[in-house]
């Protein structure tokens, strides 16, 4: 189903021209164009934020961490696996999908700690990253309460995740 | 951001420099050729989407999703906090986030954030609700997970799919209760 969505909605654009009688390539070109300038402004960001998660994960700074607030993991009933996963998401897309494989792989897809990984996957994003990625293209460099204030409500959806979990 | 990219690098740094010391240029020149990598990633999929929104543009669709979302755009944000372009993005923004269309929900996010900021230096009211918001995800179909659960043989995706709604709507609603109390309204019309 869901396959048909964006063919239909691209297709549907296009048909807009030809009845607007737009002069489409011209202007797709034009938002190309302007793709390349926001990439441009994009990968300087991106490589310095690359640099702190692969620091992050290299240096064993980030598994230290989980295993010295370990009590704070098991106060919260949250599997330290899942701690893992809740803790490197704000960080990194593609190392939480490494993590949530290698989950399933262990316990099964449709274990409890499963459940858990598949929802808070499904429930938080990639803060830091896209703090990086969004401000770009602005003078902003001071991004104010948006840390805290996503990182707590982040943290409390993914207790709540948990908890639904633990109730089904 | 400053503050916490030093803080986190330099300890990293440090620790690395005591038990693993040639692994630190290695892993930075590593770090950078993912970044460069994905950039490229990121410019194939910024072109077609800049590439229809450009056409979009041209067309009345942005107004109608504007009418359509202001109701709940108004409520969250408050009156007179935003103009009407950025009303126009941002609409299409939480769109394509909505439907789970990655690549085009970044480049519209950008976009919503470059004309919220309007050129100046700090943040406010609109951008922090927006970016908390984006953060504590508001997507109706979790299509990674579901797609990565269905290529490890699990026969029923689908079951996640109400329980992270409901805890990405918990999320979001605290982000936006927390951002309405600790952050000041600013009119930046």
């Amino acid at each position: 189903m869901s396959g048909y969505l964006l063919p239909i909605i691209i297709l549907f654009i296009l048909l807009l021209c030809i009845f607007k009688r737009l002069p489409a390539y011209d202007i797709f070109t034009k938002g190309a164009n302007d793709a390349i300038t926001l990439c441009i402004k994009v990968l300087p960001n991106l490589i310095v934020i690359f640099m702190m998660i692969e620091l992050l994960n290299v240096s064993g700074v980030l598994t230290f961490f989980i295993k010295n607030t370990n009590w704070l993991w098991k106060f919260l009933k949250i599997p330290s696996e899942i701690a893992e996963l809740i803790i490197l998401k704000p960080f990194s897309g593609s190392g939480s999908l490494a993590i949530i494989s290698n989950i399933y792989k262990e316990f099964g897809t449709d274990s409890y700690i499963g459940n858990c990984a598949s929802i808070i996957m499904g429930a938080s994003d990639t803060l830091f990253y896209m703090i990086a990625v969004y401000f770009s293209t602005t003078k902003i460099k001071n991004t104010g309460a948006i840390i805290p204030i996503s990182l707590i409500s982040c943290f409390i959806g993914n207790i709540v995740a948990c908890m639904i979990c633990y109730l089904i | 951001m400053n503050k916490i990219w030093l803080v986190i690098c330099t300890i990293c740094i440090g620790v690395l420099t005591i038990i693993n010391p040639t692994s630190v240029l290695p892993s930075l020149f590593n770090a950078t050729h993912k970044a460069i990598e994905l950039s490229f990633t990121l410019l194939a999929s910024y072109a077609i989407w800049l590439g229809l929104f450009e056409i979009i543009k041209q067309t009345k669709i942005p107004a109608i999703m504007a009418k359509m979302l202001s109701p709940i755009i108004t409520f969250i944000y408050g009156k007179d906090t935003i103009t009407q372009e950025t009303l126009n993005y941002l609409s299409l923004s939480m769109s394509s986030n909505m439907l789970g269309i990655g690549g085009a929900s970044t480049a519209m996010s950008i976009k919503t954030i470059e004309s919220m900021a309007n050129n100046n230096s700090k943040v406010n009211f609109a951008i922090t609700m927006f970016v908390v918001i984006n953060a504590t995800s508001l997507q109706l179909l979790p299509t990674t997970v579901m797609t990565l659960l269905a290529s490890m043989g699990d026969n029923n995706p689908g079951r996640i799919i109400v329980p992270s709604l409901i805890a990405s709507t918990v999320s979001t609603i605290i982000g936006i209760v927390l951002v309405k109390i600790f952050v000041k309204k600013d009119k930046n019309l």
